[in-house]
């Protein structure tokens, strides 16, 4: 129940003045030689409730025919079946591309405010803002100015949304929606034809360049940085730009670049012993200009002691040597921070994480393929077996951990992380066989060697949307995180664990840890979203059926015809009495 | 007081049933007591010791019984007029007061023509008008000039003012209680205690027309007329029909007072005629017709 226009309620202020006239009203004065015998005739057996409207029932009449006047000038309306619908407006970072002047954003907000202004007053609308983590921004009646309100306040992210995710936010709610409005500038899904889903798509197809990677290495001479840079080009024509590199803030390096259409160019800095926030800046007028700034921290300079026990294998040194930040000590004095054991029967003794190589066993085993398994973990990241055979030491590997990789359908690389240590075992042979010799082998072994001991875990690029989660065990105080603008960033800091969830804004983050600032670059998302030319203004995906809403009903006549008959029977009333007098 | 119409119509009237069975004086009011008088009463047996002049022959021849007559008794009455003069009498076209002036007028003279002793007093919340009973014809212009200056005003007590009469006032006597007797007790102690010393009350209710069928139009301010800067009572025509029966169950308690003890009562209505006064005294006992 709602009323359409409630400043008419305020006529119910006149309803005291009723009250004060008819107090005021000049009465007939009688003297009487007594008053008991009239205070006492009301029958005591009746109530006073009852007493009373039966002796004021001339003002009770009044007074409804008041309050009925100013209800129905206010325009009662009585709520029917209202029905629930979820609203699902897209803030990912290419809805701020501006078309004709307007941003995509801007254009589904209207869309919205223009559905909330389609829907029944009592239609209760959830409205949902997708971005990587969908969330529920609110939950109004469609004629709820906060409704209006609250879109007003929302913006988008520079990060990707997951519409899908965000559907299946809605769909789960604790009310089923009758309809879910989708307001985004991607194509609709393909589950999006079915189960009341009405699209629509806002924004035009648009040319647009992006910073899609900056990645910075320490080159072999000492104190040297190499930052690598790729721009994409989505656009139909060639793009030719001025591609510079800042590090805090400070231009060092700056080249033309020119990217075909549809192609992407990587463009590489040769920095001096320099350390900071490295920035690449595409100086390019083009869709999306978020997208064309990418940064990225130099990581602090680690160096991982590795000892060598166990029988010698050539392609394992090598290995370990190609590696610019491990050093190899042959030592036990010296407390490496990874044991790599080559044939070795059981695991050496110790707190230093454990590369472990079981001694071969048996003769000569057919080469099988290495596959990985479907567990994604560091140590196989960026690595492709492509087939690639080896020789088992082993052939029944004992999995105490988690096997990462399979060889000839065994496990063949098992990881296990006991809290103090790390293990990783390894049941191929390093000596012999294609796998030494395949590109995959220094890989894995340098992935290994990371994980193992524990440094460079914390990233220092992330995407925006992305969550954060660093270890930063030893801090005596929880973590602040300043984002842009030096806003406060929530976070929460247990065991050692910083987790930050609100990374929708790119811009470099600063996290005071005990030892200083530490940096953190988020960048806006560019794979999904960099591409805006796919987009199709206006196209509209209507769900199937209308969405079933019970009408209310409008008591504005109801209530005016009954104060008309109040009014008629008072005036009526007030006629036979005079017609007595 | 009286116009000479009415004085006729009192010559025919004496005092009722109720005065007759007062223990009185000798008079010429016929006592229902038998006694020395002249009228014939009724028969009984003759009985050793009574007088052989009083045996009726004609029986005897009749019968062959010995019967003797036995007359009544002549007595004089002792009316005690009281008057209420509180403010509440002041209510009515003619007021309560004027009526009941002319009804103690009327009492007085039938008193008088009949030789019997009558005195007026009047009250409020107290007696404060007293005229013991006395016989004669200055007795009745006395009692005239003093009804001729009553007035109405102050808050009225029944109860109390019937109670100071009883103790100053000495019995037998018939005293006529003109009042509207509206007081919560309806006066009722009062009567009691005037029983109580031998005295026979005779209640004669004046009231209103206007009290008896009270015309509300809307809202009316009550206003008690012997409490004007009291309490003030906002009514409607609402509760008109309960203080009907609130008023006859108050006339009621009157009634079966009277009735449980044989005394004369009489609601009279301070618009009625003096012929309709008299005959509804007549029909309360209070009056009759002379023999």
């Amino acid at each position: 129940m709602h009323v359409q226009y409630p400043i008419a309620l305020l006529l119910l202020g006149l309803i005291p003045l009723v009250l004060f006239m008819r107090r005021r009203r000049p009465t007939a004065r009688l003297r009487v030689s007594n008053l008991y015998l009239w205070t006492q005739a009301p029958p005591v057996d009746t109530p006073a409730l009852v007493r009373h409207l039966r002796r004021h029932w001339i003002l009770v009449l009044q007074i409804a025919v008041l309050g009925l006047t100013a209800v129905s000038a206010a325009g009662l309306h009585v709520d029917g079946g209202s029905a629930s619908v979820a609203v699902v407006l897209d803030a990912s970072i290419t809805m701020g591309i501006r078309n004709g002047g307007a941003t995509r954003f801007d254009t589904a907000r209207a869309q919205v405010n223009s559905l909330l202004d389609r829907l029944p007053g009592s239609t209760r609308v959830r409205l949902i803002a997708a971005d990587p983590r969908p969330h529920l921004v609110g939950e109004f009646r469609a004629s709820d100015p906060a409704a209006r309100r609250t879109l007003d306040d929302l913006s988008v992210t520079d990060a990707a949304a997951d519409l899908g995710r965000a559907i299946e936010f809605a769909r789960n709610s604790s009310e089923q929606p009758s309809r879910i409005y989708v307001f985004s500038d991607a194509a609709p899904l393909e589950t999006a034809s079915n189960a009341g889903i009405e699209w629509s798509s806002v924004g035009g197809p648009a040319d647009n360049t992006a910073i899609s990677n900056v990645a910075v290495r320490r080159s072999v001479n000492e104190g040297d940085i190499e930052v690598l840079v790729t721009v994409v080009n989505q656009g139909e024509s060639p793009v030719s730009s001025e591609l510079g590199v800042t590090v805090d803030e400070e231009t060092v390096g700056q080249q033309p670049v020119s990217i075909p259409s549809r192609d992407r160019m990587a463009y590489s800095f040769q920095l001096r012993k320099r350390e900071g926030v490295v920035t690449a800046h595409l100086a390019h007028q083009d869709a999306l200009l978020a997208d064309n700034v990418r940064s990225i921290v130099v990581p602090p300079r680690v160096n991982i002691r590795v000892l060598l026990a166990g029988d010698r294998s050539f392609f394992l040194e090598k290995a370990l040597s190609a590696h610019p930040e491990v050093t190899l000590v042959t030592s036990a004095a010296v407390q490496p921070d990874v044991t790599v054991c080559n044939a070795c029967t059981q695991v050496p003794p110790g707190t230093a994480s454990v590369l472990l190589i079981p001694q071969r066993r048996g003769g000569t085993p057919d080469p099988v393929t290495i596959l990985k398994s479907g567990t994604d973990h560091p140590v196989t990241d960026g690595l492709d077996f492509d087939g690639t055979l080896a020789i088992r030491t082993v052939a029944d590997l004992t999995p105490r951990g988690a096997v990462i990789a399979l060889a000839g359908g065994e496990p063949a690389i098992v990881v296990e992380d006991t809290g103090t240590r790390r293990i990783l075992e390894l049941g191929l042979d390093s000596t012999e066989g294609p796998f030494p010799l395949s590109p995959a082998f220094p890989m894995l072994i340098a992935n290994a060697v990371n994980w193992l001991s524990q440094k460079n875990e914390n990233p220092v690029a992330i995407t925006a949307g992305e969550p954060l989660r660093w270890n930063v065990g030893g801090q005596s105080q929880t973590p602040a995180v300043l984002g842009t603008g030096n806003r406060t960033v929530p976070s929460t800091f247990a065991n050692g664990i910083l987790t930050l969830a609100d990374t929708g804004t790119a811009g470099v983050y600063r996290i005071r840890l005990d030892a200083g600032y530490r940096m953190l670059a988020v960048n806006p998302a560019v794979r999904d979203e960099s591409n805006p030319a796919a987009a199709s203004e206006g196209r509209v995906l209507r769900a199937d059926t209308p969405v079933s809403t019970t009408p209310g009903t409008n008591l504005t006549v109801l209530l005016a015809l009954a104060a008309l008959a109040a009014l008629t029977v008072e005036w009526l009333y007030g006629l036979v009495a005079t017609r007595m007098a | 007081m009286l116009a000479p119409a009415e004085a006729l119509m009192l010559d025919r009237l004496t005092f009722g049933g109720a005065a007759s069975a007062l223990p009185a004086t000798t008079g010429v009011r016929r006592a229902r007591a038998s006694g020395t008088g002249v009228e014939f009463h009724e028969y009984r047996r003759y009985q050793p010791g009574d007088d052989p002049r009083s045996i009726d022959w004609t029986v005897e021849a009749r019968l062959r019984q010995l019967v003797v007559r036995v007359a009544r008794a002549d007595g004089h009455l002792r009316l005690h007029v009281l008057i209420d003069t509180s403010a509440s009498m002041s209510v009515g076209n003619p007021t309560k007061l004027q009526c009941a002036r002319r009804l103690a007028a009327a009492l007085c003279y039938v008193a008088a023509e009949r030789r019997d002793a009558a005195g007026v007093s009047g009250f409020r919340d107290r007696l404060d008008l007293f005229m013991p009973p006395a016989t004669g014809h200055a007795q009745l212009f006395t009692a005239f000039d003093l009804l001729e200056r009553l007035t109405p005003s102050g808050q009225s007590n029944i109860h109390h003012s019937l109670e100071q009469y009883a103790a100053i006032a000495r019995g037998p006597g018939l005293v006529a209680v003109l009042s509207d007797y509206f007081e919560p007790a309806a006066g009722i102690p009062g009567l009691q205690a005037l029983l109580h010393r031998r005295l026979t009350p005779a209640v004669v209710q004046v009231v209103a027309r206007e009290e008896i069928s009270p015309v509300i139009d809307g809202n009316t301010e009550l206003v008690d007329i012997e409490h004007p800067q009291g309490g003030r009572v906002v009514i409607d025509a609402g509760v008109v029909n309960a203080y009907r029966k609130r008023l006859s169950d108050h006339e009621a308690s009157l009634k079966n007072f009277s009735a449980r003890h044989g005394l004369p009562w009489a609601r009279i209505v301070s618009d009625m005629s003096f012929r309709q006064m008299l005959a509804v005294l007549e029909d309360s006992g209070l009056l009759g017709m002379r023999a």
